[in-house]
């Protein structure tokens, strides 16, 4: 890859496209928030959905999840707890495998029953699709390094690399994408697509993912009453 | 004690006629919208029947509403907060757009452009979801009008649980009545608690409960709450809808336009006063056949000193107390005792109530052929079973059905003697415990029914609650948060292209 692409890609483009999504969701949710829901189609047709759904958000959870302690917690801290690369290696390839399957499954019918189900078809826009789509193109991509992480199980050395890279991006050290010179393709186009994904993010209905409502948990069970004073303050 | 005041909903079902005016013009003005076409904030059924969305009564099959649990306290019957939270990514107690009916219209433009043929052309249906041609309509909002349909699907009505469903189905004993219905604004509502995202809300001065449409992210959890099956969710925006009491008409003292428009004159409006603070303990009631009186006793007394200084003490407006003093809807379910709630085993606290219909037996019952209990005919040889009211109304306890039935009976009764006979037959008013004063008011309100008794309705005090002047110049009812720079209310010009790429049309 070029001296000029390679850093473009994984130097430039990570906050470009970390920027875009808080931006962007900042001025959504502020300009027209309105238009911030997560637009489930279960209405429309429940056939299979309730599993499929469910496997999909689920397994996507956890996928992330597995991402952001693989990326975002320093080698470091783990070798403290005493796990080394290679058991972590294994890890992430045992759950990588699991729950890629499970979401790769929900998500391939829910594009199924996004392209075959007619009122589905209809009712939804070309971005619901779009989005649909290049989320399986990031699992597949993602499961298409697993190989190559078997490969290094008793050394870990690809995971060691991205998380050099990711400490290095959150804490704007320059020239972090020296970390990734060594990484095999696939690992490569998996970051890109997947970076791509938090670009188009805010554009999306996958804002709802932003608005979990975990608060629900310390509601209280009884009325909302509004007063009438909130109103036109 | 917290007194809270609210506008409570009477229908009349002995009046009703079954016209579907309230629920076209409701329509027109509210969800003559893509996305909604399927929803009616209003609509009418024909009962027995299962109604619209299919079966919605029955809470077996969509969990909707509170219950008891055995520690006494009440919770939504979908779960508590983690299984509702569980239910996120997909809602197995959610009505399919099938329960309700797929949305269509007609081909009208193939009977003008059609070419010339042997036969006349055909508008044939047009699914409003798919844009395509349907084979077949196989359910709608009122399928089962006057009776439409088999008895073996009809039947199915949980109404006739505990009385013998299938002697009604014969031809001499079948039976019918209409049942508008409409979001029951209720004073302990499922959906305000089910709601994930707390966007749902009861409005403090009226009791209106309203979905703030830009806190709502489509969960569906509300649709589930709901036992009444009135939130709809809107396939094209993503969020939930529902009735919202024409607050536009209401805060100008105008009746909804269900009420405005109803041929029949058959519904009321007006305030009812409340304690607040005894909401929890009458939805938590052992037995669901007290749930009535529970909900009565919490409703206070307007012309009680006590209760006025604490109305006046909770912020409510001077006007809303003298009509709360006024209002019919009191007169009809606290001082005459004729109207009830609909299905108050949901331990929602619903604030839309029905009077009972009567069967029209007067010439039956003197030709003999029903017995008598005094004046009065017997209630138990009804067309309708009393016990099917009960089921509807009262959780199954017949007596303050009967109570009402007989009531609305004497009343016809005295005033025919009056008017036809020229006699007063305080006899009969002194067997259903009402006074000639009494009887003539409902007289007064039953069948003459003159708008300005119907409605009493107070408006909305903006100068009382908040600082108007902040809302001069500001949006009334539109989507846009705030005043954009060019002085219009279609919101900031430029967020609109930005974010229409969800499936939010133009």
């Amino acid at each position: 890859m070029s001296a000029f692409l390679h850093p473009l890609l994984f130097e430039v483009y990570p906050y470009l496209c970390l920027a875009i999504f808080v931006v962007g969701c900042v001025l959504r949710m502020r300009r027209n928030p309105y238009s911030w829901q997560a637009s489930s189609s279960q209405l429309l047709s429940k056939r299979g959905f309730v599993l499929a759904s469910n496997a999909f958000h689920l397994g996507m959870l956890a996928l992330f999840g597995g991402h952001v302690m693989g990326l975002a917690v320093p080698a470091q801290l783990n070798h403290m707890v005493g796990m080394t690369d290679a058991q972590h290696q294994q890890v992430e390839i045992l759950m990588g495998s699991i729950f890629g399957t499970t979401t790769l499954v929900g998500l391939a019918f829910l594009i199924r029953r996004r392209l075959q189900q007619p009122r589905v078809r209809s009712a939804g826009s070309r971005m619901d699709l779009a989005i649909v789509v290049l989320l399986a193109v990031v699992l597949v991509l993602g499961m298409s390094t697993l190989p190559w992480s078997f490969q290094t199980r008793m050394d870990g050395r690809y995971l060691v690399a991205l998380n050099q890279w990711s400490q290095a991006l959150l804490t704007l050290q320059p020239g972090a994408s020296q970390y990734l010179l060594q990484l095999p393709w696939v690992f490569k186009l998996h970051i890109v697509a997947g970076l791509s994904v938090f670009l188009i993010f805010p554009f999306t209905r996958l804002v709802h993912v932003c608005s979990v409502p975990v608060t629900y948990l310390i509601h209280s069970h009884r009325q909302i009453v509004r007063a009438a004073r909130s109103y036109g303050s | 004690m917290k007194v809270r005041a609210q506008i409570m909903m009477v229908m009349n079902l002995d009046k009703c006629i079954g016209c579907h005016t309230c629920s076209v013009t409701c329509k027109n003005v509210w969800t003559n919208r893509e996305g909604v076409e399927y929803t009616w904030f209003n609509n009418v059924e024909t009962k027995p029947g299962i109604g619209y969305p299919k079966d919605w009564e029955n809470q077996k099959r969509w969990q909707g509403g509170w219950i008891r649990k055995s520690d006494g306290k009440i919770q939504p019957r979908i779960g508590g907060r983690f299984r509702v939270l569980a239910k996120l990514f997909a809602n197995p107690e959610m009505p399919e757009i099938d329960d309700y009916y797929e949305p269509f219209t007609y081909d009208y433009a193939a009977l003008q452009s059609s070419e010339d043929s042997e036969h006349v052309p055909q508008a044939g249906p047009i699914s409003l979801l798919t844009g395509e041609r349907m084979e077949k309509i196989e359910w709608g909002p009122n399928w089962e009008d006057d009776l439409g349909g088999e008895f073996s699907k009809r039947g199915q009505d949980v109404c006739f649980d505990n009385i013998q469903r299938e002697i009604h189905g014969k031809f001499e004993n079948s039976f019918m009545m209409y049942l508008p219905r409409l979001c029951e604004h209720c004073i302990n509502p499922t959906c305000v608690a089910a709601c994930p995202s707390g966007s749902i809300y009861k409005r403090e001065e009226d009791g209106i409960v309203l979905i703030d449409q830009d806190k709502c992210r489509g969960w569906r959890m509300c649709i589930s709450g709901c036992p009444y099956k009135k939130i709809y969710y809107n396939w094209k925006s993503g969020k939930s809808e529902k009735c919202i009491l024409c607050y536009p008409r209401l805060e100008a003292g105008q009746p909804t336009i269900c009420s405005e428009t109803c041929v029949g004159r058959i519904r009321y409006l007006g305030v009812i006063l409340y304690d607040a603070d005894r909401i929890e303990e009458a939805a938590s009631v052992e037995r669901e056949a007290d749930l009535y009186d529970a909900q009565l006793s919490m409703m206070l007394d307007p012309n009680d000193p006590e209760v006025i200084a604490g109305a006046r003490a909770a912020g409510v407006h001077d006007e809303w107390i003298q009509k709360a003093q006024e209002s019919p809807v009191y007169k009809m379910a606290k001082t005459w005792r004729v109207a009830f709630p609909l299905h108050p085993e949901f331990r929602t606290l619903p604030m839309v109530w029905y009077v009972p219909p009567l069967s029209p037996i007067q010439d039956s019952a003197e030709k003999g052929y029903i017995g008598f209990n005094g004046q009065l005919p017997n209630l138990d040889s009804l067309q309708i079973p009393v016990g099917y009211l009960a089921n509807l109304l009262t959780a199954g306890k017949r007596r303050p059905v009967v109570t009402a039935l007989e009531r609305m009976y004497a009343m016809r009764i005295y005033m025919r003697d009056l008017h036809v006979h020229g006699k007063q037959n305080e006899a009969i008013l002194a067997q259903v415990d009402l006074t000639v004063e009494e009887v003539e008011e409902m007289y007064r309100y039953f069948a003459i029914a003159k708008i300005e008794d119907r409605y009493v309705l107070p408006t909305r005090h903006p100068e009382h609650h908040a600082n108007a002047a902040s809302l001069q110049g500001g949006c009334g009812f539109s989507f846009a948060a705030a005043p954009n720079l060019e002085g219009g209310c279609g919101g900031p010009p430029e967020a609109q292209p930005l974010f229409q790429i969800s499936n939010l049309g133009s």
